[in-house]
């Protein structure tokens, strides 16, 4: 590229590299400025196209679709019907109850996996001996694929064969299923959230445990009073991200009930909507109406917790 | 559970330098006895299932072995049995092909990207910034429908690569923001002194930029490699025939209509765990800290 050989970054100034190149690269710099920022969109150019094809594009077509009577198997009925297949999805019990499973399962594992990862981030945060072993046993339920894990799980709840079922049969129950997947899912997530909130530890100044040790703080009080507000950015971002997980789950369900028993999620009765039923438009409505929930769920958290969100600090990550 | 990491894993590296750094960790060695208790019970939480899932693929009364703790043999009966009859292989070949094309791809055009948004300043810099949070949000589940219809109009369904351009898709929001990280950590001076020597954009690019980014692009391979290799509902609806399954759709094939087959199943579950675990080792080692602040000195 011909326009390559004249960009320069602006100098930092004050460096001991020699003066005169410096001025001489500060003022290819503002020659080049425009160069830089036709470099700068071509390098992003590809990343952009791609996230606009499989991404934003899908989630305008998928609105689209939601305003019209799509079905696969009646092509030659499809027609705009408006608002319509949101007043039937709203007022279907199916769509409820999904709902209502899925909301239940994302607050209680999210809950669980917050106290379990804290925990867990406490203590290996303070081994120091064996401290990377310990790391990466501790990530080898992130590492195993969710559908794999779901399968140990449902061998290991089968009646008479699984070694945690004995002879009862925990996956016919509706209640004893969705208590499982909870398990399977929290399993899967806690070290994720540990290593989220071992980076929030780091950053706690073990002089202000001292501090507050000596003047007869109980480690209790310390991990209220001292601990949990440094770390909270990283809670937050770590509770913020794994709700929104949380809410889209599908590969555990799948696996372990396939929606048996008013156990599906939003994410499963969609797909179901697609595959089974071939009703784009009610399905591509459902898909829209869990869009819009997560945008909420973001949106309140964000609102709620304003400087301590992500994206107004990186991310949490200093 | 879908596979996209949030945007906030600071790989290891940074976390471990400051680590070693910190001066007063003296007290931090000593672990109460409530705290080994709890270290051991989620260690155990954590490891026992795959413990499982390993004896059991050996045990050659697989399916049959209940509650006790060791396997009643060791046999490598179920993984012949899987990667020969069962054809397992063809699917870790596929799912190996998705996550390689994957990665490859998507390290490229994340790690230029990464160097526009940390480096220059340009139009739509910071709209480009936007879509990549958001997209760290949208719930991939959802966009089963919309997809499926363009890649049949694409004619990519039932295609390896079709698939590979959607996790293209879903690994770059992610590969982006924490190369981002990695880029802005190289000083700029480390640039300015390419520039004095005469090296144009492009030469700089490749000679000093990309091996001081070098571990940050492993460890970001490492969570595009996962989405690939993890991803199921995508698999699930793409792919039709049996010779183009991944091993996540491929796993479903030892399940009977009633019946399942457990050994063989545990056998297929530990081959697939296997690659991403080694995956997760290297990027342990390879993540060697302070290489880019240790560049400036001298």
């Amino acid at each position: 590229m011909s326009t390559q050989a004249d960009l320069s970054r602006p100098a930092g100034g004050g460096h001991d590299a020699d003066e005169e190149a410096v001025a001489i690269a500060r003022k290819r710099a503002s020659e080049g400025k425009k160069a830089e920022a036709k470099l700068g969109m071509m390098l992003c150019a590809p990343a952009a196209l791609v996230m606009v094809a499989v991404m934003a594009y899908p989630i305008a077509y998928a609105f689209w679709l939601s305003l019209f009577r799509a079905d696969l198997r009646t092509p030659d009925q499809n027609e705009f019907v408006g608002l319509s297949n949101y007043v039937t999805v709203l007022s279907s019990p199916i769509w409820w109850t999904a709902f209502g499973v899925t909301a239940f399962i994302t607050v209680v594992s999210v809950i669980l996996e917050l106290v379990l990862g804290m925990l867990l981030a406490i203590v290996m945060h303070r081994t120091i001996i064996g401290r990377g072993l310990v790391r990466t046993s501790a990530l080898v339920p992130y590492a195993i694929v969710t559908v794999v894990a779901a399968f140990s799980w449902r061998f290991a709840w089968s009646q008479d064969l699984g070694w945690l079922a004995g002879s009862s049969a925990p996956l016919t129950d509706r209640w004893s299923s969705i208590a499982i997947i909870i398990l399977a899912e929290v399993w899967k997530t806690v070290p994720f959230m540990a290593l989220l909130l071992m980076a929030g530890l780091a950053l706690v100044p073990e002089d202000l445990h001292k501090a507050a040790a000596m003047d007869g703080g109980s480690a209790w009080q310390r991990f209220w009073m001292i601990t949990v507000p440094l770390v909270m950015p990283s809670i937050l971002v770590a509770v913020l991200f794994r709700t929104l997980d949380a809410f889209r789950v599908f590969d555990n369900i799948f696996v372990l009930t396939s929606g048996a028993n008013e156990t599906s999620s939003v994410s499963m009765v969609a797909y179901n909507n697609l595959i089974r039923g071939l009703n784009l438009g009610i399905g591509s409505t459902m898909s829209v109406l869990i869009f819009i929930t997560i945008a909420i769920i973001a949106v309140v958290f964000t609102k709620l917790f304003g400087a301590a969100a992500p994206g107004s600090d990186e991310g949490g990550r200093r | 559970m879908s596979t996209t990491p949030a945007p906030v894993i600071a790989p290891v590296a940074p976390e471990e330098s400051r680590d070693g750094a910190a001066p007063l960790r003296a007290d931090r060695t000593s672990l109460r006895p409530w705290q080994v208790a709890t270290l051991v019970a989620l260690l155990g939480f954590a490891l026992f299932p795959a413990y499982w899932m390993v004896s059991t693929a050996l045990d050659p009364r697989a399916s049959t072995r209940g509650g006790s703790l060791l396997p009643s043999g060791l046999t490598p009966r179920h993984f012949s049995f899987v990667l020969g009859d069962g054809g397992f292989g063809a699917f870790l070949l596929n799912s190996a092909l998705v996550a390689v094309v994957t990665v490859l791809i998507s390290s490229a055009v994340a790690l230029l990207a990464a160097v526009a948004v940390a480096r220059f300043r340009f139009p739509l810099r910071r709209q480009i910034l936007v879509m990549i949070l958001v997209a760290q949000m949208v719930p991939l589940e959802a966009l089963v429908i919309p997809l499926f219809l363009q890649a049949r109009t694409l004619h990519m369904l039932n295609s390896l690569l079709g698939l590979a351009v959607v996790y293209l898709a879903f690994s770059l929001p992610f590969a982006v923001w924490q190369l981002r990280g990695f880029v802005a950590a190289v000083p700029v001076e480390v640039e300015e002194a390419a520039y004095v020597d005469g090296c144009g954009w492009g030469q700089m690019f490749l000679r000093v930029l990309l091996p001081l980014v070098a571990p940050g692009l492993v460890a970001t391979s490492v969570f595009s490699f996962i989405t690939a290799w993890n991803e199921f509902i995508f698999a699930l609806t793409f792919l039709q025939d049996d010779d183009k399954y991944t091993v996540a759709v491929g796993l479903q094939k030892f399940f009977g209509e009633h019946t399942a087959d457990w050994g063989p199943i545990m056998a297929a579950s530990t081959l697939i765990t296997v690659p991403v675990v080694v995956f997760f080792l290297l990027v342990q080692r390879n993540l060697v800290s302070g290489l880019a602040a240790g560049a400036v000195k001298g």
